[in-house]
Protein backbone atom coordinates (compact mmCIF):
# COMPACT_ATOMS: atom_id res chain seq x y z
CA UNK A 1 0.00 0.00 0.00
CA UNK A 2 1.29 3.70 -0.89
CA UNK A 3 1.64 5.74 2.04
CA UNK A 4 1.91 9.42 1.37
CA UNK A 5 1.51 11.91 -1.70
CA UNK A 6 5.02 12.07 -3.47
CA UNK A 7 3.98 9.77 -6.01
CA UNK A 8 0.67 12.12 -7.84
CA UNK A 9 -0.98 11.57 -9.70
CA UNK A 10 0.61 8.28 -10.25
CA UNK A 11 0.27 6.78 -7.60
CA UNK A 12 -1.88 8.13 -4.49
CA UNK A 13 -2.19 7.49 -0.61
CA UNK A 14 -3.78 4.22 -0.27
CA UNK A 15 -3.23 2.93 -3.26
CA UNK A 16 -2.93 -1.29 -3.90
CA UNK A 17 0.21 -2.58 -5.89
CA UNK A 18 1.58 -5.38 -6.86
CA UNK A 19 5.50 -5.24 -7.41
CA UNK A 20 7.55 -8.13 -9.30
CA UNK A 21 11.82 -8.51 -8.89
CA UNK A 22 12.08 -7.99 -12.10
CA UNK A 23 15.22 -5.43 -13.16
CA UNK A 24 14.42 -1.78 -12.91
CA UNK A 25 15.10 0.89 -15.90
CA UNK A 26 14.82 4.61 -16.04
CA UNK A 27 11.82 5.23 -15.61
CA UNK A 28 10.41 2.73 -13.48
CA UNK A 29 8.25 3.08 -10.31
CA UNK A 30 10.06 0.68 -7.71
CA UNK A 31 9.96 -0.15 -4.14
CA UNK A 32 12.97 -0.11 -2.16
CA UNK A 33 14.46 -0.22 1.17
CA UNK A 34 15.20 3.34 2.52
CA UNK A 35 18.36 4.02 2.90
CA UNK A 36 17.71 5.80 6.11
CA UNK A 37 15.46 2.71 7.69
CA UNK A 38 16.55 -0.11 6.22
CA UNK A 39 13.13 -1.23 7.66
CA UNK A 40 11.07 1.11 5.73
CA UNK A 41 9.90 0.47 2.22
CA UNK A 42 9.74 3.47 -0.15
CA UNK A 43 8.25 3.81 -3.69
CA UNK A 44 9.94 5.72 -6.00
CA UNK A 45 10.24 6.18 -9.69
CA UNK A 46 14.11 5.67 -10.90
CA UNK A 47 15.60 9.01 -12.48
CA UNK A 48 19.06 7.03 -13.24
CA UNK A 49 20.63 3.93 -12.64
CA UNK A 50 24.16 2.66 -12.85
CA UNK A 51 25.73 -0.50 -11.97
CA UNK A 52 26.14 0.48 -8.71
CA UNK A 53 23.47 3.10 -7.66
CA UNK A 54 20.01 4.73 -8.42
CA UNK A 55 18.59 7.87 -8.29
CA UNK A 56 14.91 7.63 -6.71
CA UNK A 57 12.54 10.37 -7.74
CA UNK A 58 9.24 11.98 -7.06
CA UNK A 59 6.71 12.68 -9.55
CA UNK A 60 5.19 15.51 -7.78
CA UNK A 61 7.22 18.67 -7.99
CA UNK A 62 9.32 19.76 -4.26
CA UNK A 63 9.29 16.23 -2.92
CA UNK A 64 12.01 14.07 -2.29
CA UNK A 65 14.99 12.50 -4.78
CA UNK A 66 17.26 9.58 -2.68
CA UNK A 67 20.57 7.88 -3.96
CA UNK A 68 20.00 4.43 -3.18
CA UNK A 69 22.60 1.45 -3.40
CA UNK A 70 21.12 -0.74 -6.65
CA UNK A 71 21.09 -3.32 -4.25
CA UNK A 72 18.32 -1.73 -2.01
CA UNK A 73 15.51 -1.97 -5.21
CA UNK A 74 13.06 -4.55 -4.57
CA UNK A 75 11.32 -4.65 -7.58
CA UNK A 76 9.06 -2.63 -9.84
CA UNK A 77 5.57 -1.79 -9.17
CA UNK A 78 3.96 -3.29 -12.00
CA UNK A 79 -0.08 -3.14 -11.00
CA UNK A 80 -2.23 -0.59 -9.34
CA UNK A 81 -5.09 -3.20 -8.29
CA UNK A 82 -7.31 -1.05 -5.73
CA UNK A 83 -9.34 1.00 -5.69
CA UNK A 84 -10.66 -0.87 -8.37
CA UNK A 85 -11.78 2.59 -10.26
CA UNK A 86 -7.81 2.95 -10.95
CA UNK A 87 -6.95 -0.13 -11.58
CA UNK A 88 -3.84 -0.05 -14.28
CA UNK A 89 -0.64 -1.55 -15.20
CA UNK A 90 2.30 0.55 -14.75
CA UNK B 1 9.40 -13.06 -10.98
CA UNK B 2 6.17 -13.22 -8.42
CA UNK B 3 5.96 -13.81 -5.23
CA UNK B 4 3.48 -13.69 -2.17
CA UNK B 5 4.45 -11.72 1.00
CA UNK B 6 1.72 -9.86 3.47
CA UNK B 7 1.08 -6.73 2.03
CA UNK B 8 3.07 -3.63 3.80
CA UNK B 9 2.90 -0.05 3.26
CA UNK B 10 6.11 1.34 0.72
CA UNK B 11 5.95 5.11 1.35
CA UNK B 12 5.74 8.06 -0.93
CA UNK B 13 5.98 10.45 1.66
CA UNK B 14 6.63 13.90 0.98
CA UNK B 15 9.55 15.67 2.60
CA UNK B 16 8.97 19.36 4.20
CA UNK B 17 6.84 21.18 1.59
CA UNK B 18 3.52 19.16 1.63
CA UNK B 19 1.36 19.65 5.07
CA UNK B 20 3.77 21.93 6.74
CA UNK B 21 2.52 25.86 5.57
CA UNK B 22 -0.87 27.49 5.97
CA UNK B 23 -2.31 31.20 5.09
CA UNK B 24 -3.46 31.61 8.90
CA UNK B 25 0.20 32.14 9.49
CA UNK B 26 0.77 35.58 7.48
CA UNK B 27 -3.40 36.56 8.19
CA UNK B 28 -2.61 36.07 11.72
CA UNK B 29 0.34 38.55 11.31
CA UNK B 30 -1.79 40.65 9.57
CA UNK B 31 -4.59 40.83 11.88
CA UNK B 32 -2.21 42.13 13.87
CA UNK B 33 -1.04 44.61 12.17
CA UNK B 34 -4.40 46.07 11.52
CA UNK B 35 -5.06 45.72 15.37
CA UNK B 36 -2.19 47.63 16.38
CA UNK B 37 -2.77 50.27 13.85
CA UNK B 38 -6.50 50.77 15.55
CA UNK B 39 -4.68 50.89 18.86
CA UNK B 40 -2.13 53.27 17.18
CA UNK B 41 -4.63 55.75 16.15
CA UNK B 42 -7.04 55.76 18.91
CA UNK B 43 -3.86 56.56 21.33
CA UNK B 44 -2.48 60.35 22.17
CA UNK B 45 0.40 58.67 23.94
CA UNK B 46 3.55 59.38 22.04
CA UNK B 47 5.34 56.52 23.97
CA UNK B 48 2.63 53.80 23.17
CA UNK B 49 2.17 54.84 19.40
CA UNK B 50 6.11 54.49 18.99
CA UNK B 51 5.94 51.15 20.63
CA UNK B 52 2.57 50.39 18.22
CA UNK B 53 4.50 51.50 15.27
CA UNK B 54 7.68 48.93 16.55
CA UNK B 55 5.44 46.39 16.85
CA UNK B 56 3.39 46.59 13.34
CA UNK B 57 6.68 46.71 11.34
CA UNK B 58 7.83 43.21 13.40
CA UNK B 59 4.29 41.73 12.73
CA UNK B 60 4.54 43.24 8.68
CA UNK B 61 7.90 41.74 8.08
CA UNK B 62 6.47 38.37 9.81
CA UNK B 63 3.77 38.38 7.68
CA UNK B 64 5.74 38.98 5.04
CA UNK B 65 8.21 35.86 5.78
CA UNK B 66 5.14 33.09 5.80
CA UNK B 67 3.94 34.72 2.53
CA UNK B 68 7.30 33.73 0.68
CA UNK B 69 7.39 30.80 2.40
CA UNK B 70 4.07 29.36 1.47
CA UNK B 71 4.67 31.26 -2.09
CA UNK B 72 8.55 29.18 -2.77
CA UNK B 73 8.02 26.00 -0.84
CA UNK B 74 3.93 25.10 -0.68
CA UNK B 75 2.68 26.19 -4.40
CA UNK B 76 3.76 24.30 -6.85
CA UNK B 77 3.53 24.53 -11.10
CA UNK B 78 0.52 22.42 -11.53
CA UNK B 79 -0.87 24.69 -8.85
CA UNK B 80 -0.35 27.90 -11.15
CA UNK B 81 -1.86 26.51 -13.97
CA UNK B 82 -5.25 26.71 -12.19
CA UNK B 83 -4.68 29.43 -10.98
CA UNK B 84 -2.52 31.50 -13.11
CA UNK B 85 -2.78 34.67 -11.08
CA UNK B 86 -0.78 33.40 -8.17
CA UNK B 87 2.41 34.75 -8.53
CA UNK B 88 0.63 38.19 -9.51
CA UNK B 89 -1.16 38.13 -6.16
CA UNK B 90 1.84 36.94 -3.95
CA UNK B 91 3.68 39.70 -5.63
CA UNK B 92 1.27 42.29 -4.48
CA UNK B 93 0.91 40.81 -1.06
CA UNK B 94 4.65 40.89 -0.07
CA UNK B 95 4.96 44.72 -1.44
CA UNK B 96 1.43 45.39 0.50
CA UNK B 97 2.52 43.80 3.86
CA UNK B 98 5.65 46.32 3.01
CA UNK B 99 3.05 48.88 2.67
CA UNK B 100 1.79 47.93 6.26
CA UNK B 101 5.23 47.94 7.35
CA UNK B 102 5.64 51.90 6.46
CA UNK B 103 2.57 52.92 7.01
CA UNK B 104 -0.50 53.46 9.81
CA UNK B 105 -3.12 53.63 7.60
CA UNK B 106 -6.29 50.94 8.32
CA UNK B 107 -7.08 50.81 4.80
CA UNK B 108 -3.63 49.25 3.93
CA UNK B 109 -4.16 46.57 6.74
CA UNK B 110 -6.97 46.05 4.87
CA UNK B 111 -6.07 45.11 1.08
CA UNK B 112 -3.12 42.74 2.80
CA UNK B 113 -5.83 40.76 4.69
CA UNK B 114 -8.09 40.86 1.38
CA UNK B 115 -4.60 39.67 -0.66
CA UNK B 116 -3.57 36.88 1.89
CA UNK B 117 -7.45 35.86 1.74
CA UNK B 118 -7.26 35.21 -2.06
CA UNK B 119 -4.09 33.14 -1.92
CA UNK B 120 -6.34 31.15 1.25
CA UNK B 121 -8.63 30.37 -1.40
CA UNK B 122 -5.72 28.81 -3.83
CA UNK B 123 -4.71 26.88 -0.83
CA UNK B 124 -7.68 25.58 0.07
CA UNK B 125 -8.00 24.28 -3.57
CA UNK B 126 -5.30 22.66 -3.86
CA UNK B 127 -5.48 20.44 -0.79
CA UNK B 128 -3.97 22.78 1.76
CA UNK B 129 -6.09 22.18 4.60
CA UNK B 130 -6.36 18.40 4.32
CA UNK B 131 -2.65 18.26 4.46
CA UNK B 132 -1.62 20.87 6.80
CA UNK B 133 -4.73 21.15 9.31
CA UNK B 134 -4.95 18.97 12.52
CA UNK B 135 -8.79 18.17 14.23
CA UNK B 136 -9.45 20.13 17.29
CA UNK B 137 -8.70 18.38 20.59
CA UNK B 138 -12.10 17.01 21.58
CA UNK B 139 -13.74 19.64 23.80
CA UNK B 140 -11.45 22.20 21.95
Amino acid sequence: MVGGHSMEPTLRHGDRLVHATVPARVGDIVVARDPRDDARWIVKRVASLDHRRAVLASDLDGHETLAVERGAILGRAVLRYRPLRRLALL
Amino acid sequence: MFGLTAPRVAYAHCDIPCGIYDPAQARIEAESCYKIIEKYQASQDEVFRQRCVQIKEERAELTKHHLDVLWHDYFKPEHLEKFPKLHETFWKAAKQASKVKQTVELSDAKSLLELIDEIDEAWRATGGPKSTRLAKAAGA
